[in-house]
């Protein structure tokens, strides 16, 4: 069933994914290899009264999107606890932004209006827990890696 | 050096306005949503709002029961002030006292009973209860108080201020016609008479006439009149007057802003004396408002211009100029009258507007809601300051789950954003 999903989408092209990255963000350069990977690195605000952060995207055409707040590094935790919630990696903040099943995300898909949005909404509810030390921003959560 | 009221008389002239000139329509509009949120976390909740009905209707029962002493005057309990006009605010700390005022009126007396005899048979009454005789408080100016506690309620404690009067017989319908069409004319018939222990003739005077004239129900009229919009449904003052009164959780902005500034002064004045009393922040808030729609924009207003309602009169009396905060249905009624002995008490005011300023401009220069919370904890309390960003973020999650929360590629999330962010779910745990 996974599979079907995923084989049914048509893929979207790194230099279009870029392009349209370049078009929501005329200010900033997407750097791409061979039609294969693209980097995109930009300053963000989660919302109009929301702090600073620098995040970086990488995606390669053969595997998933990988998102990173590469500043601040280590970001602030809420007192009392000691990771932070939906996130891959810790020591690279790797942020985990949709449930890996091909519905949500998959290669057909553009970044501007799936991954790209979700840092922001990431950052928006990571801004409230770390003054509430409770996540609002909803998701799942496994007892597995993922 | 100048005397002590020369600098408060002059205090005033420091006072500065505060603008949010910065702020894009996007910041604006989002800090308009935390101050609303704010706003709605002081609220009293509804199972509070529902237990204090039912305590002060206790007590009514006791009061106007067949052998109450009372029961040959038609004996009633009516609640006043903040839970009549929608400004009552939860205690800083959950299992602290709320203030409940109520008015315990009776539509006749005997022709020789005096201020002394009303007073002193409504505490008899209280007293002929065994419970309500224990929670019996120092007998007040004006009041009877009640410590209220329920042993199988725990939260349900309140400061229970019950206030002795005087009406005339046909009272209940003319405050019940009143309440319903909201009209200013007839605020002079609601007036009641109360007793005073401090008064001359308190033992002495018979003639209800003559007595100290109180009018919380027009001046309850006069605040929601203020408050609403013509165009919209009015806040159902008369709610208070049915046997099962309702909750209103649907606040206006100018009793919002009246809940923030009133925590904002509990806050400051936490185990203080001489803190500004919430009858002239509310009045004054009154005067200022100019029917804003949004909350921020009435909450600017509001602390900028409030004290330009306080006025300079001339006092014949003391013979001199004295600040004069006008109760709006009483003219001859001045709410900072204390002022005039306890100077204390005007310098507390003035210096709570000025903080109360700098705190809100504060909170909006921070970036990062994190840090906005902090700032609201340290002026509106922890707990208040947790569940208005709780609140928030449980709100944008669910636009995103109904596929109707916004973004914009330069500010972030913000329904004044062009796209619109696809439903997801944040996943997993770290390896």
């Amino acid at each position: 069933m996974r599979n079907k999903i995923r084989n049914s989408q048509k893929k979207v092209s790194i230099l279009a994914q870029a392009a349209l990255i370049e078009r929501m963000f005329p200010e900033t350069q997407v750097t791409t290899w061979h039609g294969q990977n693209l980097v995109w690195t930009h300053t963000v605000y989660p919302s109009p009264l929301g702090a600073e952060y620098r995040v970086r995207l990488e995606y390669n055409i053969a595997e998933k999107p990988n998102v990173y707040v590469i500043d601040p590094k280590p970001l602030d935790l809420p007192k009392g606890k000691t990771k932070l919630e939906h996130c891959y990696e810790q020591k690279t903040q790797r942020l985990c932004l949709y449930y890996p099943d091909g519905r949500e995300w998959n290669r057909g898909m553009i970044l501007t209006k799936t991954i790209i949005p979700w840092i922001y909404e990431w950052l928006y509810h990571y801004e409230i827990w770390l003054g509430t030390g409770e996540w609002t921003g909803g998701g799942i959560h496994l007892k597995t890696n993922c | 050096m100048s005397s002590p009221s020369f600098m408060i008389g002059n205090s005033n002239i420091f006072q500065q306005k505060i603008f949010m000139k910065d702020f894009t329509p996007q910041q604006k509009l989002q800090f308009s949503e935390i101050i609303d949120s704010l706003g709605e976390s002081l609220d009293i909740s509804e199972t509070q709002y529902d237990a204090a009905v039912a305590s002060y209707q206790a007590v009514g029962g006791w009061l106007s029961k067949d052998d109450s002493l009372l029961k040959p005057y038609n004996p009633k309990i009516i609640p006043q002030g903040s839970i009549v006009i929608g400004t009552a605010t939860k205690p800083i700390n959950e299992f602290d006292d709320i203030d409940l005022d109520l008015v315990c009126q009776l539509s006749s007396k005997p022709t020789h009973w005096t201020q002394l005899d009303l007073k002193r048979i409504v505490g008899k009454q209280l007293e002929r209860h065994k419970t309500y005789e224990s929670l019996l408080d120092e007998e007040g100016r004006r009041c009877w108080t009640l410590r209220y506690r329920e042993n199988s309620k725990p939260n349900a404690r309140y400061h229970m201020d019950i206030l002795p009067s005087i009406t005339d017989s046909n009272f209940e319908v003319m405050l019940e016609r009143a309440f319903t069409n909201l009209q200013e004319a007839t605020f002079g018939s609601l007036a009641i008479r109360i007793t005073d222990r401090r008064l001359k003739n308190y033992r002495t005077e018979t003639d209800v006439y003559k007595w100290l004239k109180s009018n919380p129900f027009g001046y309850a009229i006069w605040f929601i009149n203020q408050a609403t919009f013509s165009t919209e449904l009015k806040y159902q003052l008369n709610e208070l007057l049915k046997p099962i009164p309702k909750y209103q959780s649907q606040k206006l902005p100018l009793q919002r802003v009246v809940q923030i500034l009133k925590r904002h002064r509990d806050m400051m004045f936490r185990g203080k004396d001489n803190k500004p009393i919430s009858v002239i922040i509310t009045t004054l808030a009154g005067y200022a408002y100019r029917k804003e729609t949004d909350i921020l924009d009435a909450l600017m207003n509001v602390v900028n211009s409030m004290e330009n309602y306080i006025e300079d009169r001339f006092d014949y009396e003391k013979w001199r100029w004295v600040k004069y905060v006008a109760n709006p249905v009483n003219d001859e009624e001045n709410f900072a009258d204390k002022w005039i002995e306890t100077p204390q008490k005007q310098e507390n005011f003035y210096n709570w507007l000025t903080a109360v300023k700098r705190d809100i401009l504060h909170a909006s220069q921070q970036r990062g809601q994190h840090l906005i919370m902090e700032s609201l904890s340290k002026s509106f309390g922890d707990r208040a300051a947790n569940e208005t960003f709780t609140r928030i973020g449980n709100r944008n999650k669910i636009l995103t789950e109904q596929g109707q929360n916004r973004f914009d590629a330069k500010v972030g999330l913000t329904a004044m954003g062009t796209s619109i962010i696809k439903p997801h779910n944040f996943f997993g745990n770290e390896k």
